[in-house]
């Protein structure tokens, strides 16, 4: 196995070198069968990869431990779910998962778009390929996965995987935040097409519109599932706590976020082609950089582990990136000036450049913050480091001018709102959110939560009176009922309704998150039958139970939850401790419903039969997990092919739909 | 001035930014040292907010069993001697605090010198170490 793997990998490199020099060959001499055959190559690629990966995931069932990287990650009683996902579970394996998509991925978009972009191709190819190559690199020269022990030195049995990371949500999160970062190579590559052969218009963001889209929402699962682990697994009670790592996933889901808007202006308006391109190059980079952040071990994370030698390659490939990107941009300058500009400060355009801008101020925010130990070390020689309060404070802010402009930017007019066209858009959302907001102030919800929650309710009206019109300009043309005029509104403009469903999906994460300012949390030392209050719950400690299996010795506590005199439910918060590795781990117990979460851990269990309990109360947590599962909805609306022949009957409809727009 | 209107907008935005950004790092920075490096910094640090890695001293974890209460110390591997009492009021402690493991305290230093820390993160003294760099989540 573990010399098939090496040669696999070894040809793999080949092969991509091979696709370089015969795509810009054939594409300098046009020659097309040279463009052909480089094509082929990067098939060729993905297929000896899918072989590697397939490879190394059969040494992980088969227990073949002369794999050190078996061996690392994995033992015999390891559940085989677990022998599978453990095939990403350290760094090699992470670096041929990768590639591995990367292959996919390229392979798909560049077959999609062979004739439809013939142009593009060549140049996406060699860039594609250039890219993979970069990671082939990295496992054979810097962390093999195939590497074995010297002869006889192989063990037994494996040192087994991370207990932490034997959970199902860490078992499918590196895979989708991997989706997200890897899919954004492929606007990536074709930016790069765009900028070598001049063709400069629209072309491009289309060949690329739905891979950026499939990426953003992987890229945003993968977020939330790394959230949601961290929130079961880690026991501390919190989803989020602005860690290194987070962040580093934070940034280009920012950056790309950034991008899908913008490229809204160019498809419309021919503007901001440069802009786009920085986008596009910036979210790329940034996934890098957020693999050299957690790769190199440069800023010390809680989620820690992962130091390696890596880190000078990615900071090296970045800067070769970021050169080249520059260069091109400069380059094909006067190609990208564009006669355009905007009309008024009052458009749909200014919207767009706002929302651009808060979210590029965001991202250089949340750099600022993660890299401040290392820039400040260097300017005074300390290292001083700002914790979750500086991202509170300067994300809070921003966060909320978004949400803001999630509801104002699609009302506005393009081009020029006239003031009466404003009045007529915001008069009812606005009186909306300012009743919702008296309500809540009168019940005391503070200043920050009733300005967020009324925000969030201010967006939901604009998109639901979006909703209305649409379908009443649809029933009153085609006289469909209602219903029948709702869903065929949003078929026949999926683009624009996906995209207000993913708003509707982001404005339940912001009212889920503006529920932590609610959190409440107790904790003490209780004997069997003590109890402990949090928030407005008794919590009962009943007793300990053995919860052990055959891979961890483990224990319970039986905690009654009561509310008043009413037993809501039994949780059992569980420590336990991994044969293999030594490890312990907590197991929080979580009752978990839209009004709020309640959120045990097991500290110590005491000799004396005592426990330490955690408790926390909460609320509207779920709302953010909720809002995730409606944005993955919305964005494979927006996505979904647009029959074009429905929208050729139906000409007159594009008018009447857009009487907002 | 119409054309004024756009960059002076961005220049304000940004300058707003700006500022929230420079007054939110200034207020909310902790040093970060070592312990070795806590105890050259002297008087200074008293009060302030810090955030200050060692490892655990074997054998000096003590729990109190009536109440939610941690007593250790930490200190520098290259620097055994010099060691930082900590005190720690909280149930919640991660699962890789252990004897030898590395660990982060935030929180301040009290008049008698004991470090109050109101958090405590800790890595597992790896068992890959000697060979190989440990790996870990693979969430990048």
């Amino acid at each position: 196995m573990a010399v098939f793997g090496r040669i696999v990998i070894a040809l793999s490199f080949a092969g991509c070198m091979y696709a370089i020099v015969a795509a810009l060959f054939g594409v300098r001499s046009r020659r097309r069968p040279w463009v052909i055959s480089s094509l082929n190559a990067v098939h060729a690629v993905t297929l000896l990869l899918t072989a590697a990966i397939s490879a190394l995931a059969y040494a992980f069932l088969t227990d073949d431990f002369s794999l050190m990287y078996v061996a690392h990650h994995s033992s015999i009683a390891q559940p085989d779910l677990y022998k599978v996902t453990a095939v990403w579970g350290g760094q090699s394996g992470s670096l041929l998962l990768w590639v591995w998509l990367l292959a996919l991925f390229g392979s798909s978009a560049l077959h999609q778009n062979r004739e439809r972009h013939p142009h593009l191709i060549p140049y996406a190819a060699a860039t594609i390929a250039f890219a993979m190559s970069f990671f082939i690199f990295l496992m054979l020269f810097v962390e093999h996965p195939f590497a074995t022990f010297a002869a006889g030195q192989a063990p037994h049995d494996g040192q087994g995987l991370n207990p932490l990371l034997q959970n199902p949500y860490m078992a499918i999160h590196p895979p989708c935040l991997y989706t997200g970062y890897v899919g954004f190579s492929v606007p990536f590559a074709f930016a790069v097409a765009a900028l070598a052969t001049r063709r400069l218009g629209s072309d491009w963001l289309r060949a690329t519109r739905r891979w950026t889209l499939f990426s953003w929402a992987f890229l945003s699962v993968g977020i939330l599932l790394g959230a949601h682990w961290a929130y079961l697994e880690l026991g501390w009670g919190g989803y989020w706590a602005w860690d290194p790592v987070e962040n580093a996933s934070f940034m280009p889901w920012l950056a790309g976020t950034a991008y899908l808007h913008s490229v809204i202006i160019q498809e419309k308006r021919n503007m901001l082609k440069v802009w786009n391109m920085v986008l596009v190059f910036l979210t790329y980079g940034l996934a890098i950089f957020g693999t050299f952040l957690t790769r190199s071990g440069v800023i010390s994370s809680v989620h820690s582990f992962a130091q390696s030698d890596l880190g000078p390659f990615f900071l090296w490939y970045l800067a070769f990136v970021a050169a080249a990107a520059v260069m091109l941009l400069v380059w094909r300058r006067h190609e990208l000036a564009t006669p355009n500009r905007f009309d008024s400060i009052v458009s749909r355009e200014s919207a767009f450049l706002l929302n651009n801008l808060l979210l590029l101020a965001a991202v250089f925010a949340v750099l600022w913050g993660t890299i401040f130990p290392i820039l400040s070390e260097a300017v005074e020689g300390t290292k001083i480091t700002v914790g979750p309060p500086y991202f509170n404070r300067v994300m809070s802010p921003i966060g909320l001018a978004l949400l803001a402009l999630t509801g104002i930017g699609p009302m506005v007019a393009w081009r020029r709102a006239s003031p009466g066209s404003l009045r007529r858009a915001f008069v009812v959302p606005v009186s909306v959110m300012g009743a919702a907001m008296a309500a809540m102030a009168a019940m005391g919800a503070g200043l920050a939560a009733t300005v967020s929650w009324g925000l969030c309710v201010f967006v939901l009206t604009t998109i639901l009176i979006e909703f209305w019109r649409g379908t009443l300009a649809r029933h009153a043309m085609t006289n469909e009922p209602y219903p029948v005029a709702f869903v065929s509104l949003i078929q026949r403009n999926r683009r624009r309704y996906g995209g207000y469903i993913v708003h509707i999906g982001i404005v339940m994460m912001f009212a889920g998150i503006t529920g932590s300012l609610f959190n409440a949390e107790a904790e003490g030392v209780l004997a069997p039958g003590e109890s402990l209050t949090a928030d407005r719950y008794t919590l009962r400690f009943d007793g300990a139970k053995d919860t052990s299996q055959p891979e961890f010795d483990g224990v319970a506590a039986r905690v009654s939850v009561l509310d008043g005199e009413r037993v809501v439910t039994v949780l059992e918060p569980e420590k336990r401790r991994y044969r293999a590795s030594k490890q312990p781990t907590t197991e929080a117990a979580v009752l978990t419903s839209f009004r709020e979460d309640i959120y045990l851990t097991l500290g110590e269990v005491h000799a004396s039969g005592s426990i330490s309990l955690q408790a926390h109360v909460n609320p509207l947590v779920r709302w953010l997990w909720a809002g995730g599962v409606v944005l993955v909805l919305g964005t494979v609306i927006g996505a979904w092919p647009e029959a074009t022949r429905q929208r050729a009957t139906l000409p007159r409809f594009a008018t009447a739909g857009a009487t907002a727009g | 001035m119409k054309r004024l209107r756009f960059p002076i907008g961005i220049a304000a935005i940004l300058g707003a930014i700006g500022w929230l950004v420079l007054s939110s790092t200034a207020s909310t920075g902790a040093y970060y040292v070592t312990v070795t490096e806590l105890f050259a910094k002297g008087d200074i640090v008293k009060g302030r907010p810090l955030r200050v890695s060692g490892h655990v001293v074997t054998g000096s974890i003590q729990r109190e069993t009536q109440r939610a209460e941690l007593r250790f110390q930490i200190a520098d591997p290259g620097n055994p001697d010099r060691t930082l009492p900590v005190i720690y009021r909280h149930a919640a402690v991660p699962d890789t605090f252990k004897d030898g493991a590395e660990a982060v305290v935030e929180g301040r230093i009290s008049a008698e010198g004991v470090f109050e820390a109101k958090t405590l993160f800790a890595k597992c003294p790896s068992k890959y170490e000697a060979k190989q760099p440990p790996t870990g989540p693979v969430s990048s």
